[in-house]
């Protein structure tokens, strides 16, 4: 409201389009710089065969080399001469594409049974939140390990399992959106229409809760990044000869008195990718609570 | 609702959690053939590997093997280790010390960080120390606790060598010492829940604050610090305290981080190598303890949250 009183000449024209216009802000730096990594990190790794740079199993150098030695591998070489960059670049792929994945399977899961719970109450309600409630009674990591301890870890499985795994957190936000949604007016009116229970779900409800869940999708895959990180830091996540931040983090760490660049390269580049998934996270939940107040 | 029939209904919702959790687990953990195989290594062949899984019982069926498990179990053994045949309440009586001391020392930390700081950041939003403490808790939300471990190992113990890099010193031989190997540790725990509580306890604090019953103490010429701490800490707990039990997973997760990192003998470093050898008695036995007592902490928070505050249990 007070955007549309500060705006310039109060001309009718102006005005009048201001109403319809969603209130605009210019987005903050923090966001633009967040994307824009994201953006970096997404090309980089997928344009990564086309890349001037080594591949992430060819030496570049007799042994470990520090940082800013050479160009195009500017961030040194490990103990072996494998080039830091490439490996950086080369180990963002499986990480980024089980994060991902795995946020798909659970919110797809998640959102089903969410709107579902929703929908139909009564013990379908009652079984989906139990069930979620056992789920939840774990902390992630030591079901990952228990899960760990019988599976070869695969893209597939890693996938399933953190889908799995994050399913009643996406639920959980799925079902309450959704119960918002279900006692709004226009529900009466298309239930009045005799609108059957999946249109009503899928042509309804969903568009109106999408953008919490793409929020929370965000959120998703960063937490995703730290839990494979720490599956692979402790040796227990992707085999190789595909490198990952958190097994380079662990092969860094044993030489961390010498070399700290080979940890904190690669810890580096972890933190900032997490950082950016939850910071453009935060700030699309707060435009949608934002859009949820203002109507 | 009765306070009787409350504490009743948040107790079989337990048990029902932790019965399905045990079943879950033992499902889970059931595909035996990894197990066997894992013991007599890669030269096995197939009559080896059933005739092991006979003598430790894999072979029958899933139903009869939870339920004398869970038989077992409910009399207090949990099996004994598949490759030394330590029973595994050994392997977590001798955890648990360790473990136990670095959630409560986490928790602590948290705690004694977070409230102060949500108390005078929600009196003085915008500020300098407000704006400062709301970025590092959003860069501590993302900084994953195996980075944050190696981070505060790297510049506190290898760079300015004052604390030990690894070891653990009992507390009951000498508490200095103990105090001394189990402070970064201990901060790795204390990390995220620390991030959260602050988050969650400012903006508590922020809305209790515009309610009119601290305008009245104002009027009344209180004091702020009497303000802040007797009339709007109170109120603003309610969240702060479920955070609390829910953040016993975070602290767990952080435990079995920092244990391997700074190599500690506690749970969380026993069941990483109990996954690795596919030691499935000490894994089941551990997550059961841990889901167990995350539920078990859960359910005395909710009665907890009606003694703070009375009107949730009506609800």
């Amino acid at each position: 409201m007070s955007a549309t009183m500060t705006t310039g000449p109060g001309t009718r024209a102006a005005a009048a389009e201001d109403e319809d216009a969603p209130v605009r802000r210019r987005p903050p730096v923090s966001l633009v710089l967040c994307s824009a990594w994201v953006v970096l990190v997404l090309a980089s790794t997928l344009l990564a065969g086309l890349l001037p740079i080594a591949g992430y199993d060819e030496p570049v150098a007799d042994g470990a080399t520090p940082p800013f030695e050479s160009w195009p591998e500017f961030l040194g070489a490990d103990s072996v001469g494998l080039s830091v960059l490439s490996r950086v670049i080369h180990g963002a792929q499986l990480s980024l594409a089980v994060a991902v994945l795995g946020t798909v399977i659970g919110m797809a899961g998640g959102v089903a049974l969410g709107t579902a719970a929703a929908y139909f109450k009564g013990w379908l309600a009652t079984v989906v939140n139990l069930l979620s409630d056992v789920v939840l009674a774990f902390p992630g990591l030591v079901l990952l390990l228990a899960m760990a301890s019988v599976m070869r870890p695969s893209v597939w499985s890693l996938s399933a399992m953190l889908g799995l795994l994050s399913l009643p957190s996406s639920l959980r936000i799925a079902y309450a959106n959704a119960n918002v949604q279900l006692g709004r007016d226009y529900v009466l009116a298309a239930r009045a229409l005799g609108t059957p229970a999946w249109r009503m779900i899928v042509r309804e409800v969903l568009p109106n809760i999408t953008h919490s869940l793409v929020a929370f999708g965000f959120v998703m895959v960063a937490t995703f990044m730290i839990a494979l990180g720490a599956l692979d830091f402790l040796g227990i996540g992707l085999p190789p000869p595909r490198p990952s931040w958190g097994g380079m983090i662990a092969s860094g760490f044993d030489s961390i008195r010498t070399r700290p660049y080979l940890v904190f390269v690669p810890a580096a580049v972890l933190l900032l990718t997490v950082f950016s998934f939850n910071t453009i996270g935060d700030r699309l939940r707060e435009r949608a609570d934002g859009r949820g107040g203002h109507l | 609702m009765s306070s009787t029939t409350f504490v009743a209904k948040k107790l079989s919702h337990l048990l029902a959690v932790v019965l399905l959790v045990s079943l879950g687990v033992t499902a889970l953990l059931s595909q035996g053939g990894t197990v066997a195989a894992q013991i007599l290594g890669p030269n096995a062949n197939a009559g080896q590997i059933a005739e092991l899984e006979r003598q430790l019982g894999l072979d029958r069926p899933f139903a009869e093997r939870y339920l004398s498990w869970l038989a077992d179990a409910v009399r207090g053994d949990l099996g004994e280790s598949l490759l030394t045949h330590v029973p595994v309440t050994e392997v977590i009586a001798n955890g648990f010390a360790v473990t136990f001391e670095l959630m409560v020392l986490g928790l602590g930390i948290a705690l004694l960080v977070a409230v102060p700081l949500a108390a005078y950041t929600a009196r003085n939003v915008g500020g300098k120390i407000d704006t400062i403490a709301t970025g590092v808790s959003s860069l501590f939300m993302s900084l994953p606790s195996f980075v944050l471990a190696i981070g505060l190992l790297y510049v506190f113990a290898v760079r300015l060598g004052m604390l030990p890099v690894s070891g653990w010193v009992p507390l009951t031989e000498d508490p200095v010492g103990n105090l001394r190997s189990a402070i970064l540790p201990s901060l790795v725990l204390a990390l995220h829940p620390m991030a959260t509580f602050f988050r969650v306890l400012r903006s508590d604090m922020i809305t209790t604050l515009q309610q009119d019953f601290v305008l009245t103490a104002r009027a009344k010429g209180l004091n702020t610090a009497y303000i802040l701490l007797r009339h709007a800490l109170r109120p603003s707990l309610t969240t702060l305290v479920s955070l609390a039990g829910l953040s016993i997973g975070s602290l767990m997760t952080g435990a079995v981080i920092s244990e391997v990192i700074f190599r500690l003998p506690g749970m969380g470093s026993a069941i990483v190598n109990a996954v690795t050898q596919r030691d499935v008695p000490i894994v089941q036995g551990l997550v059961l303890l841990v889901a167990l007592t995350y539920v078990v902490v859960n359910t005395l928070v909710d009665i907890l949250q009606a003694v703070i505050d009375p009107r949730v249990q009506t609800s």
